[in-house]
C-alpha cells in the first residue's frame, strides 16, 4: 500500500514539476488549454485526496518538488517580501497565549528572546563574542597656572575599552581596559570583575575581581559617566588620584524592606597606594608619603546605601562608607565617608540633582609618635538638566590633603554639558579658587582653569547601578 | 499542649489565608504594559510601572527605589528590544531570579513580534541612537497589545497556575475588545489612508503601518539627534511642496520645532500622549488610542 502511495505521489510530483516547463514550451502554439486545465485539475484533486489521507507524505512531496526543480534548473520562487500598501492593514496577532494549549493549565517555556519578523531559524548565526565598547575621553585645560605641563592643550586623555558578558545564569563579567595619557597610554585593566546576583537562591550577591571601590558615590563612577570633567578634590586628596581601586571580593545584601532600598556591601580588598605624593623629612631621614588613602595591603570596608522615593517623584539617597588598613610604614589608617543625594524629575527630560559627600581620613603616626591626625574634605554638586540635551552644573570643592601632606584645595566650578547623542557629549568647566599644595597641579591662590571635554563612544556599554 | 496546637493551627490558617488572598505582584517598565497587565490579571494581581506616563521610554534614569519594586515582583513585563535596557542594571541589583531573564516571571512583551525596521548588519553611532533589534515602538499599534497581553498572560500562568482560567478568559476578552475597537479606529482613519504625516522621532512606524498612513519625515535628523536649523529648513520646504497636513508628536517632546514648522507650513502639530496616564483623557489603554486616533483624524480633516 505504502509503495502505491509513493508511486502516486511521484506521478503527481512529476506532473506538477513539468507543468511550468510544459506551459512555457507551448506558449506560442495555441494549445488546447481546456484539456490541459482539466488534466491538471484531476491531478490536483488526486494529489489533494492523497495528501489528506496521508499527511505524513507532505514533506516527502516537498523534497521531491525541490529535487525536480533543481534538476530542471528552475530556481524556486523567492518568497515575496510583504510590503503593505496604503489601505492594507498588517495582520492582527492571534488571540493566543504563547505556549498555551487548550485544556492545559501549564504552559511550556516561551522563547526568552524575541522572534523577529523576517528572521527564520538558521538565518542568523549565534555569536558568543562579549559586548565590546570603546570610549574616548579628550580633555583640555586652558588658562591654568604656568607650570601645568598640560596647559593649553586639548588632547586624548583616556581611552576605555569595555568587555562585558553574562557567563552563567545570574553571573556576568565586566572588564575595562584603560589607556590613559598620564600612564603614556600603557593599557591596564582598571577593572575586571565578576558579579553574581543571588546565585543558587542565596540571599546575597557577590562581586569579586579588580574594581573601583563602592566607597561613596563619586569614587566608582567612570570618567565618561561623571557630570564634570575633573574628579572632586576630596577624592584625589583623601582616596586616590582618580579613584580608590582594589582587588578582592565583596558581598551585597539587599534588606527586604517594603519601601526602602537598603543595600549593605561588605568587602575585603587589596590596595596599592597612589604613586603621586611627596617626600618629607631631611636626608637621609626622608619618607615618601602618597596622596590619598595611602593604604597598602588589606582594606576591609563596608558601605550601607539607602534610598527612599519621596512623594512628588523625588528620591533621596544616603550612604555611609567605612574602611581601614595600614600604610606601608605601619601607620593605622581609617577612612569614613557620608554621602547624600537628592534627585527630582520635574518633567520628562528635566532633572535636578543635588549631591554632597564628606570624607574623613585618619592616620595614627606610629613611626613619629605624633598621635592621631584626621583630615577631611567635601564637595557639593548641583546639576540641572532642563531638556534632553543640555545640563548645567555647579560644584564646590573644599578638601585638605591626608596627613602629613599640607595644603588644601578650595574651588568652585561652573559646568555646561551638551549631550550630542546617547554616546557623545561636549563639556566645559570653569574652575577658580585656591590651591595650596602643588602635588597634582601647581599651587596658586586665585587660580583659574577652563576645561574642555569631548567624550564619544561606540558599542554596547553598561554599568551597574551606582 | 492543646492550646499550643490550637494556636499553631490558627496561625497556619492565617498564613494560608493570607497566601491564598495574596495578589501576584507585577512590575512593568511602562504604563501601557501596566494597564494591559491589570486587564489580564484582574483582581489576582497588583501592578506597578517603573516609569511614569510622561517619561520618554528611552531615557528613564534607573533609581534605587525601582530595585525595591523589582526585588518583590513575581512577574516583570518589559517592552524589550533594548528600549528599556535601563531596567537591566535594576534587575541585576534586585537579584530576584524569578523575574530575571529566563525566570518564569519574566515577560519580554516583544516575543513573537513582527519587527519593523530591522537595521542593517553593520551599525554605527553616526546613524544616531539606533536600536539594534529593530524599531521597538510596537506598542503604538493597538493590535500589538494582544501580543503583549499574551506574553504577560503566559508569565502569569507560569507563576500562578491556579489563575489559569482567569488569565485566559481576561486575555481573550481583552483581545476581542482590541479587535472590536481597532475596527472603529481603522474606520475613523480610513478616509486619510495614504496621507503623509511627519513625526518627531521614528516612534510611530507601527501605528502608520496599521492605519495605512505614510511617514513623510522626522523632525530629528537622525534618531536621538537634536534637530538642526538646516534639517528643519529642508523639512519645512519639503513639507510645503508635498502639502503635508499633520505632524504626530509625543506630548513630552519639545514643542519648539513642531510649532515653528506648523507656522511655516500650515501642517497641524498633533501632540498626543505616548503612554497610559500621560494625559487625563488617556487614562487607560483604549482611551489612549481614542485620543491619538481622534486628534490625528481631526488634524487630517
Amino acid at each position: 500500500m505504502r509503495g502505491h502511495v509513493i508511486i502516486g505521489l511521484l506521478c503527481a510530483a512529476f506532473l506538477l514539476g513539468l507543468r511550468p516547463a510544459a506551459t512555457a514550451q507551448t506558449a506560442n502554439s495555441k494549445p488546447d488549454t481546456a484539456k490541459t486545465d482539466s488534466a491538471g485539475q484531476d491531478a490536483m484533486a488526486a494529489l489533494k485526496k492523497l495528501l489528506t489521507e496521508h499527511p505524513e507524505l507532505i514533506d516527502q512531496l516537498k523534497a521531491l518538488l525541490d529535487q525536480a526543480q533543481k534538476e530542471k534548473g528552475i530556481k524556486p520562487a523567492d518568497k515575496p517580501l510583504k510590503s503593505l500598501t496604503p489601505g492594507e492593514a498588517p495582520d492582527i496577532p492571534a488571540i493566543e497565549i504563547p505556549g498555551d494549549k487548550p485544556g492545559r493549565n501549564a504552559t511550556p517555556a516561551t522563547p526568552a528572546q524575541p522572534l523577529q519578523g523576517g528572521v527564520t531559524a538558521g538565518s542568523i548565526k549565534g555569536n558568543l563574542t562579549p559586548d565590546i565598547s570603546v570610549i574616548g575621553n579628550h580633555r583640555g585645560r586652558f588658562i591654568s597656572v604656568k607650570g601645568d605641563r598640560d596647559r593649553n592643550r586639548f588632547q586624548l586623555g583616556e581611552v576605555e575599552v569595555g568587555f562585558q558578558q553574562p557567563i552563567y545564569p545570574g553571573v556576568r563579567f565586566d572588564g575595562f581596559l584603560i589607556a590613559d595619557a598620564e600612564a603614556k597610554f600603557v593599557a591596564t585593566f582598571e577593572e575586571l570583575y565578576v558579579t553574581a546576583s543571588r546565585v543558587g537562591g542565596l540571599p546575597f550577591g557577590g562581586l569579586f575581581g579588580k574594581v573601583r571601590l563602592n566607597f561613596g558615590k563619586a569614587n566608582p563612577v567612570h570618567p565618561h559617566s561623571r557630570l564634570y570633567v575633573d574628579q572632586p578634590a576630596v577624592i584625589a586628596n583623601l582616596l586616590d588620584t582618580d579613584s580608590l581601586n582594589g582587588n578582592g571580593a565583596a558581598f551585597n545584601y539587599l534588606f527586604p524592606f517594603k519601601n526602602l532600598f537598603a543595600n549593605l556591601e561588605v568587602g575585603l580588598w587589596k590596595l596599592n597606594p597612589s604613586e603621586s605624593g611627596q617626600t618629607i623629612g631631611t636626608a637621609p631621614n626622608t619618607t615618601f608619603y602618597s596622596t590619598g588613602a595611602a593604604i597598602t595591603g588589606n582594606f576591609p570596608m563596608a558601605r550601607l546605601w539607602t534610598s527612599k522615593e519621596l512623594k512628588g517623584g523625588g528620591e533621596v539617597e544616603v550612604g555611609t562608607s567605612h574602611g581601614f588598613g595600614k600604610a606601608d610604614v605601619g601607620d593605622n589608617i581609617s577612612l569614613h565617608g557620608v554621602d547624600l543625594t537628592y534627585r527630582i524629575y520635574p518633567s520628562t527630560f528635566s532633572r535636578l540633582l543635588l549631591q554632597g559627600e564628606v570624607f574623613w581620613h585618619n592616620r595614627e603616626d606610629k613611626m613619629g609618635g605624633t598621635g592621631s591626625h584626621t583630615r577631611s574634605g567635601h564637595y557639593v554638586l548641583a546639576s540641572y538638566k532642563p531638556d534632553q540635551f543640555w545640563e548645567y552644573g555647579f560644584r564646590y570643592d573644599n578638601s585638605r590633603f591626608a596627613w602629613p601632606l599640607d595644603g588644601r584645595e578650595q574651588s568652585a566650578s561652573f559646568i555646561l554639558t551638551d549631550r550630542l547623542t546617547e554616546v557623545s557629549l561636549l563639556r566645559f568647566q570653569y574652575k577658580f579658587g585656591d590651591r595650596t599644595n602643588g602635588v597634582f597641579l601647581p599651587a596658586r591662590r586665585g587660580f583659574n582653569e577652563l576645561y574642555l571635554q569631548f567624550i564619544w563612544g561606540a558599542g554596547s556599554h553598561t554599568h551597574a547601578l551606582q | 499542649m492543646k492550646r499550643l496546637t490550637i494556636f499553631t493551627l490558627l496561625l497556619a490558617a492565617v498564613v494560608v489565608g493570607q497566601a491564598a488572598n495574596a495578589e501576584i505582584r507585577v512590575v512593568t517598565t511602562d504604563t501601557i504594559l501596566a494597564d494591559i497587565a491589570k486587564r489580564v490579571g484582574g483582581n489576582r494581581v497588583s501592578v506597578e510601572s517603573l516609569s511614569k506616563a510622561t517619561d520618554d521610554p528611552h531615557a528613564v534614569e534607573p533609581r534605587p527605589s525601582m530595585v525595591v519594586k523589582l526585588a518583590k515582583a513575581q512577574v516583570f513585563a518589559r517592552i524589550g528590544m533594548d528600549l528599556d535596557m535601563w531596567a537591566d542594571s535594576l534587575l541585576e541589583r534586585a537579584g530576584n531570579s524569578q523575574v530575571a531573564k529566563g525566570g518564569k516571571g519574566y515577560a519580554d512583551c516583544s516575543t513573537n513580534l513582527k519587527v519593523q525596521e530591522i537595521p542593517p548588519a553593520k551599525l554605527d553611532p553616526s546613524m544616531g541612537d539606533i536600536h539594534v533589534y529593530g524599531n521597538p515602538h510596537y506598542l503604538v499599534d493597538p493590535a500589538n497589545g494582544i501580543l503583549a497581553a499574551g506574553n504577560i498572560a503566559a508569565a502569569l500562568i507560569k507563576v500562578d497556575p491556579a489563575g489559569y482560567q482567569t488569565y485566559h478568559n481576561n486575555f481573550v476578552a481583552f483581545g476581542e475588545e482590541v479587535k472590536r475597537r481597532l475596527a472603529g479606529w481603522s474606520a475613523q482613519l480610513a478616509p486619510y489612508r495614504g496621507s503623509l504625516v511627519t513625526t518627531y522621532h521614528r516612534s510611530w512606524v507601527y501605528f502608520m503601518t496599521r492605519f495605512g498612513l505614510k511617514e513623510f519625515g522626522t523632525i530629528e535628523p537622525k534618531p536621538g539627534i537634536q534637530p538642526s536649523a538646516g534639517h528643519v529648513n529642508d523639512l519645512t520646504r519639503e513639507m510645503k511642496a508635498d502639502k503635508v497636513r499633520a505632524m504626530l508628536v509625543e506630548s513630552f517632546r519639545s514643542h519648539r520645532f513642531p510649532d515653528l514648522i506648523s507656522q511655516q507650513t500650515g501642517a497641524k502639530a498633533v501632540y498626543v500622549p505616548f503612554a497610559v496616564g500621560a494625559e487625563p483623557e488617556a487614562s487607560d489603554y483604549f482611551k489612549l488610542f481614542d485620543v491619538i486616533v481622534g486628534r490625528l483624524a481631526s488634524a487630517l480633516k
